[in-house]
């Protein structure tokens, strides 16, 4: 399924979280617009590999529509990540302490919350966002434990699913991959498209 | 003399999105301005500077330098009449052709 109500909330999505990451690392920042795609769980086309450890974060969100966005990145990544935001030398993480899964719960917490306040904008939909949660699992783990806050049958459970990758042009060529999840249950998707096209008419 | 669009397209690296827009941008102007536009692909992996210096947030961004005003777009650009409207052209391109009629030209 592709929408292009759900394409411009990913552009202006990325955007925004491009303007944040930037003022979080005190930096520029170029984030790539993939497109999203919606698919079934057992369709989706994972980039980073399902049954390896990934760290993700996880933040849920409640009020009149129920989901959770999915950050994922291979541990590598997680350490590159930590250098970046905590400002350390480059290579320096070779294990996340405290202050580094904080930095990454934030780092989420921005491209997570993007989307879902974007939604919120777009629609009038009321959309309260929880505290974001870092862990360190596989991705197949991970989503039964997700879905399965949101509904008792996955087949009740959508996903956008994506990538998100952005460079910092302070660090050339390098490009920090993800990949990206938003679930919702199905009707409540349904709700959303309905609103935004509602909104466009 | 004949005016030049000048066109930036950035990219990053081999990500589909990038190649998705440099197919979508090549369709447009071969179609629409053909031998009519000068047109640089800048990889933000590769030449992060003219990024900053063009303050990028997203890629792909396609910016028109020239001619004035100055217009930029996010996205693949798979949306012909939002990347012509977007950057002012789609205008231009319907005064060109009714030019071009009323010295009887078919197009």
């Amino acid at each position: 399924m592709q929408n292009k109500y759900l394409q411009e909330i990913h552009e202006e999505a990325c955007i925004k979280s491009s303007g944040a990451l930037a003022r979080l690392i005190g930096g520029q920042t170029i984030v790539d617009i993939a497109n999203p795609r919606v698919k079934k769980l057992k369709e989706l086309t994972p980039t980073i590999g399902p049954d390896i450890t990934v760290a993700i974060v996880c933040l849920s969100v409640s009020g009149e529509v129920e989901g959770a966005a999915l950050l994922m990145v291979s541990p590598k990544t997680a350490f590159d990540l930590s250098d970046l935001l905590i400002k350390k030398d480059w290579g320096a993480t070779k294990e996340l302490d405290e202050l580094d899964k904080s930095a990454l719960e934030e780092l989420g917490n921005i491209i997570c919350g993007s989307y879902f306040t974007t939604i919120s904008n777009r629609t009038g939909i009321k959309i309260v966002g929880h505290a974001p949660r870092l862990s360190f699992d596989t991705l197949e783990t991970t989503l039964e434990q997700t879905y399965g806050k949101l509904t008792q049958n996955q087949e009740d459970v959508v996903a956008l699913e994506t990538e998100f990758n952005f460079t910092v042009p302070a660090f050339k060529g390098h490009l920090f991959k993800s990949y990206f999840l938003v679930l919702f249950q199905t009707r409540h998707l349904e709700a959303i498209v309905d609103s935004l096209e509602q909104v466009a008419v | 003399m004949t005016k030049k669009y000048i066109l930036k397209l950035y990219i990053m690296g081999q990500t589909a999105n990038s190649q998705t827009a440099i197919k979508n941008l090549n369709d447009i102007l071969e179609k629409e301005f053909k031998d009519l536009y000068i047109l640089e692909v800048i990889d933000v992996l590769k030449n992060p500077q003219a990024a900053s210096e063009d303050k990028i947030l997203a890629t792909p961004t396609l910016i028109k330098v020239s001619s004035v005003p100055a217009r930029r777009i996010i996205g693949d650009l798979s949306d012909r009449e939002k990347v012509l409207s977007g950057l002012g052209l789609a205008d231009e391109l319907k005064q060109s052709i009714n030019s071009d009629k009323n010295f009887g030209v078919t197009l």
